[in-house]
């Protein structure tokens, strides 16, 4: 999957259906094997060009393409104009490339002699179509003006609000008529589709965009129209606190906190992980939107207490965390699916067993196509295949800060570093799950796991993070 | 911003420990968390190798394995109990309920043999159904059996069959063996055994075959077949005339061996009381008394190679032939007896007749103590002890079953010079086993000339191959000269048939020859003291037919009859006649005698 300006060289082995998005403007050529008809949606303007493949170099390598798209030019260097950064939507399109096949990989099973669509749709297409949209989602982010979401004049921080607003609607009915899955209540089941919605991935988003938006929302008397940020422009000189300032606690810092706890806390009932996320994720946010210490050392307790009490009330998490922090392991029980994820892991060896050609996935690992699917890339594609992936999100956070960096205004920044965090972090949390360096909690890896709501509402995400990459002359 | 580049940082640096955690778990544990995965992701399989048959000499089999289909149920599988019970109850003979109980609690191990043993039929259509229905759970696994056709025929050649757990090894898993434990099957398990093979497969959690990986297969090598000497036939016909001859004498046991004196080869050899190979044990041998345990292995010794005792008068022949051939005595030399008593030295010998002199044939033909005591006085120890060693007494004859005993003659110095120059001639002092003298008696039928005893005649490969011949007939030594045994087995022996103490085996239209044997058994009496015990006695008969080109040698022996008779020549050579004479004719070998002769 590739942006605008990027000529995408796709080599695929037999038995594997690759996906293929790509901006305006240029020929993708894909060489594949035998079998499989590979899907094009390409701009207008180009003719794709398929060639099959038979020879044994013909074979699917993931990393492979990564290194082979990134080699390729920029259509033009001299380009200074631009509606968004094309380099988060080009790394992000890789992702959700590898979780398609990852995904594919990983949801086999040994089925008997019948074929029924419902396991098809069940796996690979289902990811296949997710993935799609999540990109389309991104596009039509990434070609969003972000400021639509700013709360720059006194009264259009609305939107934002309206956003809010409906994400905690949806926690609510989550909650009441939700989806049972695996013990917990988190999806809404959409009449009529085989798939369900998952508002805390949506929550998570929503809470970067909101408190980006408060935070940096025109403080009281200001003349200067424009939205400002208050601490580090105009530093005032008789060092008094605006109102609305997130220094005042009355006036900014509350109720910055306030909205995100409910929206945190409505989360947190039937997702830990995400909640935990997201507490962190505010929390940075409040750091770099120069929160007093104080204040925010009396927000870290409650925190930390509302987090041992959500531990406390369900059983299960109780018994991860004193897994993890346990000298004997209990193979049959609470370790067993860490232990599994370890022999995926151990298993690959430095190159892997070669894309498919894995075994835990055949019922071994709970959660492969899902949390655990990292597991499942280092078995299949070697720890060099899951360094790789790290690597991919690393080069994410990257731009997503130099996007940062270069904002246009404050909402912006905020908004790219907050997007930035919540991304990183996630990964960061996924990875310390499946290597055992935290206790396990159901965090997904972003774009790679299996999952709609997540890979559409993280494209959403990364599109407004392009959007805020665009350049002006 | 405040903080906001180092805050990326920090994260990063997160992710980054991440990656090199991944490459710590690879470099640190990478290879033990490999051997682990790949012990729980593959499942092996062990192909057990069918063990070879035993054939008879003209390819009858007489032992032979099956692989036995089993039907089994691990009911933890099972998706729906009752549905499954209803469909299978009445096709593997059970009752539904009850099926369904079991199917409902998965007992512990959770593997349950439903039928062992289903028949082609009742497989067919669990097959079916299983099939058709996609019911889980249920499967088929063979079992390999040892089976006889030929029921009780030659159960002591063939032995029997144990199963053995072999354990699992590194590289092999657990399985059930079939190991000899008595007999041909023991004495060439090894080659009877086979390799067994195995399959290497990567399975899923439920252990079910991924098909996208290879599996390893090494097929099993069968088990060699071996060809033995045994004529089912002919067996057919020992074991029923010895069978006979028990019921109406009533011995402790019966031994019985027919060879071809020509080539060496066992023809049959029987033992009574037997057993059946199929099923040693008998129901309730493991819960049983020692003492019943042991009642049940003596129906497994071989006694005509196992078991030895005083041959008696059997044993004249030989002493009385070697010193023809030496020319110590001439078949017509005349020996005083003046029976039925006479003493030598401090012995006195009794004869059942009393006679004033005899010849030396007749001697052998009447079966006189006092005779063959007087022709061991003009022998000598020294000459006795080389002939009892020259037809291969007291040694093994290597005839290819396992527990032969060798017999028992004693080291010359522990001789005797006041007992043993009469003792051995009359045989006593000494113990031969049945094999012995059939195979010391065909001496006399092939020109002098002791041969091997054999009965395995070959071992064929599991490819149709020849792994062993061994058809060719082996001469151990020469123990006469040609003529002497020409002239000994006709002066001597066929005299004892026509005129002697062995009349009832003769068989109309051949010339049989032969001798009997009654002797004395040795025993503990009621003070302790080792002598010979009153009423216990060996009847026996050797003999041969046709006797101008013997092709048959017989040895019945019955030990200690108890309804009364016990000489040789009325227990056993009736026994004897009958075997020689069905032989003969299944063997088609032309009458040597008009009838008028034979029945004269």
């Amino acid at each position: 999957m590739c942006g605008t300006g990027f000529q995408p060289v796709i080599l695929c082995g037999t038995g594997f259906q690759p996906v293929i998005l790509c901006g305006t403007g240029f020929q993708p050529v894909i060489l594949c094997g035998t079998g499989f008809q590979p899907v094009i949606l390409c701009g207008t303007g180009f003719q794709p060009v398929v060639r099959p493949v038979r020879s044994p170099a013909a074979t699917f390598v993931v990393e492979e393409l990564t290194l082979t798209a990134l080699e390729t030019q920029p259509r033009s260097a001299a380009t200074t104009r631009r509606l968004y950064d094309p380099s988060v939507v080009f790394i992000v399109g890789v992702l959700m490339a590898l979780g398609v096949a990852m995904v594919y990989s990983a949801s086999v099973t040994v089925q008997g002699a019948e074929f029924n669509w419902r396991q098809w749709w069940d796996s690979p297409l289902k990811q296949g179509v997710f993935v799609v949209a999540g990109f389309l989602a991104m596009l039509f982010a990434a070609h969003l003006d972000y400021r639509v979401l700013a709360w720059q004049q006194r009264w259009d921080g609305w939107r934002s609000g309206l956003l809010t607003l409906i994400t905690l609607g949806l926690l609510l009915a989550v909650l009441l008529v939700g989806h049972q899955a695996l013990g917990a209540r988190r999806q809404l089941m959409i009449p009529g589709l085989p798939f369900g919605f998952q508002p805390s991935e949506l929550a998570k988003i929503v809470l970067v965009i909101w408190l980006a938006a408060l935070l940096t929302r025109p403080t009281a008397k200001t003349s200067t129209g424009r939205g400002r940020f208050s601490l580090l422009r105009e530093q005032p000189s008789d060092n008094t606190v605006r109102r609305g300032d997130v220094r005042d606690f009355r006036t900014g810092f509350f109720p910055a906190v306030l909205s995100a706890g409910v929206l945190i806390g409505l989360t947190a009932i039937e997702d830990f992980g995400t909640a935990a996320l997201m507490g962190v994720v505010m929390l940075l946010l409040l750091i770099i939107s120069g929160a007093r210490w104080a204040h925010l050392a009396l927000v870290v307790p409650a925190a930390l207490a509302a987090g041992a009490l959500l531990i406390l009330t369900k059983p299960h998490r109780i018994d991860r965390i004193k897994a993890f922090f346990s000298d004997t392991p209990d193979l049959t029980g609470a370790d067993y699916q860490i232990d599994q994820a370890m022999l995926a892991i151990g298993s690959g060896g430095w190159w892997g067993r070669g894309l498919g050609a894995g075994v835990q996935k055949y019922g071994y690992l709970p959660q492969d196509n899902n949390d655990f699917i990292l597991a499942i890339i280092c078995e299949e594609l070697g720890v060099v295949g899951g360094i790789v992936v790290v690597a991919l999100f690393l080069l994410l956070m990257w731009r997503g800060w130099r996007i940062a960096a270069n904002a246009p205004d404050l909402f912006g920044r905020l908004l790219a570093l907050g997007l930035t965090l919540l991304l990183g972090l996630q990964a960061a949390f996924n990875v310390g799950v499946v290597t055992n360096s935290i206790p396990t909690k159901g965090i997904s890896l972003p774009f790679v796991s299996a999952g709609g709501s997540g890979v559409v509402f993280l494209g959403f995400a990364v599109g407004l993070l392009a959007s805020v990459g665009r350049k002006q002359q | 911003m405040r903080g906001g580049g180092l805050l990326v940082a920090i994260v990063a640096l997160l992710l980054i420990g991440g990656a090199v955690r991944l490459a710590y778990i690879e470099t640190s544990r990478g290879d033990t968390l490999r051997s682990r995965a790949a012990r729980q992701q593959t499942t092996r399989q062990s192909i057990p190798a069918l063990r070879g048959e035993i054939l008879d000499t003209r390819g009858r089999v007489l032992a032979g394995t099956v692989r036995s289909p089993s039907v089994y149920v691990d009911p933890a599988l099972v998706a729906d109990p009752r549905y499954a019970a209803c469909s299978l109850a009445p096709i593997l003979g059970l009752e539904a309920g009850e099926l369904e109980d079991l199917l409902r609690e998965p007992p512990r191990p959770r593997f349950v043999w439903l039928k062992r043993g289903i028949s082609g039929e009742d497989l067919e259509a669990f097959e079916k159904v299983v099939g058709r229905w996609h019911l889980p759970g249920f499967g088929v696994q063979y079992e390999v059996a040892r089976v006889y056709p030929q029921g009780r025929l030659a159960p002591h050649v063939l032995g029997f069959v144990g199963v053995d757990l072999v354990e699992a090894t590194e590289i092999t898993p657990a399985y059930e063996d079939l190991r000899g434990l008595a007999g041909v099957e023991e004495a060439f398990n090894d080659l009877l055994t086979g390799k067994p093979g195995k399959r290497t497969a990567t399975v899923d959690v439920i252990r079910r075959r991924v098909c996208s990986r290879k599996a390893e297969y090494e097929p099993a090598v069968d088990g060699a077949t071996i060809v033995l000497t045994i004529d089912a036939f002919i067996q057919q016909i020992t074991q029923e005339a010895l069978a006979e001859a028990f019921k109406e004498h009533e011995p402790e046991w019966a031994a019985a061996v027919v060879l071809d004196p020509q080539s060496g080869e066992v023809l049959a050899m029987a033992t009574i009381p037997d057993f059946d190979p199929a099923a040693p044990f008998p129901a309730g041998y493991h819960d049983a008394t020692e003492e019943e345990r042991e009642r049940a292995q003596t129906t497994w010794r071989n006694r005509a190679v196992a078991d030895s005792y005083e041959p008696g008068s059997i044993f004249k022949p030989f002493v009385a032939s070697c010193a023809l051939d030496e020319g110590v005595v001439a078949l017509d030399d005349v020996f005083t007896i003046n029976g039925p008593e006479r003493s030598f030295g401090r012995r006195t010998i009794h004869d059942t007749h009393a006679y004033k002199s005899l010849a030396v044939h007749e001697i052998i033909s009447k079966s006189s103590n006092i005779g063959m005591g007087l022709v061991g006085a003009r022998c000598g120890m020294e000459r006795l002890n080389r002939y009892v060693r020259l037809f291969g007494f007291g040694e093994v004859t290597g005839v290819g079953l396992p527990g032969e005993h060798s017999g028992l003659v004693q080291a010359f110095s522990r001789w005797n010079p006041s007992f043993s120059p009469q003792s051995i001639p009359i045989g006593q002092e000494i113990s031969v086993t049945p094999i012995q003298i059939v195979t010391a008696f065909s001496v006399f039928c092939n020109g002098g000339v002791l041969p091997q005893p054999r009965i395995v005649r070959g071992v064929i490969g599991p490819d149709g191959d020849t792994l062993q011949d061994c058809s060719r007939p082996v001469e151990v030594r020469r123990v006469l000269s040609e003529e002497t045994a020409e002239a000994f087995r006709w002066e001597a022996l066929v005299e004892a048939v026509e005129k002697g103490t062995g009349k009832r085996a003769a068989v109309p239209g051949y010339q049989v020859f032969g001798k009997t044997g009654t002797a004395q058994v040795a025993g503990l009496d009621e003070e302790g003291k080792m002598r010979y015990l009153p009423g216990d006695y060996v009847g026996s008969f050797v003999g041969g037919a046709p006797a101008d080109y013997p092709r048959v040698v017989v040895l019945v022996s019955l030990y200690k009859p108890s309804a009364g008779k016990y000489y040789g020549g009325t227990v056993a050579a009736p026994a004897v006649k009958e075997i020689l004479e069905k032989t003969l004719a299944y063997m088609r070998v032309p009458p040597d005698l008009p009838e008028s002769v034979a029945r004269k």
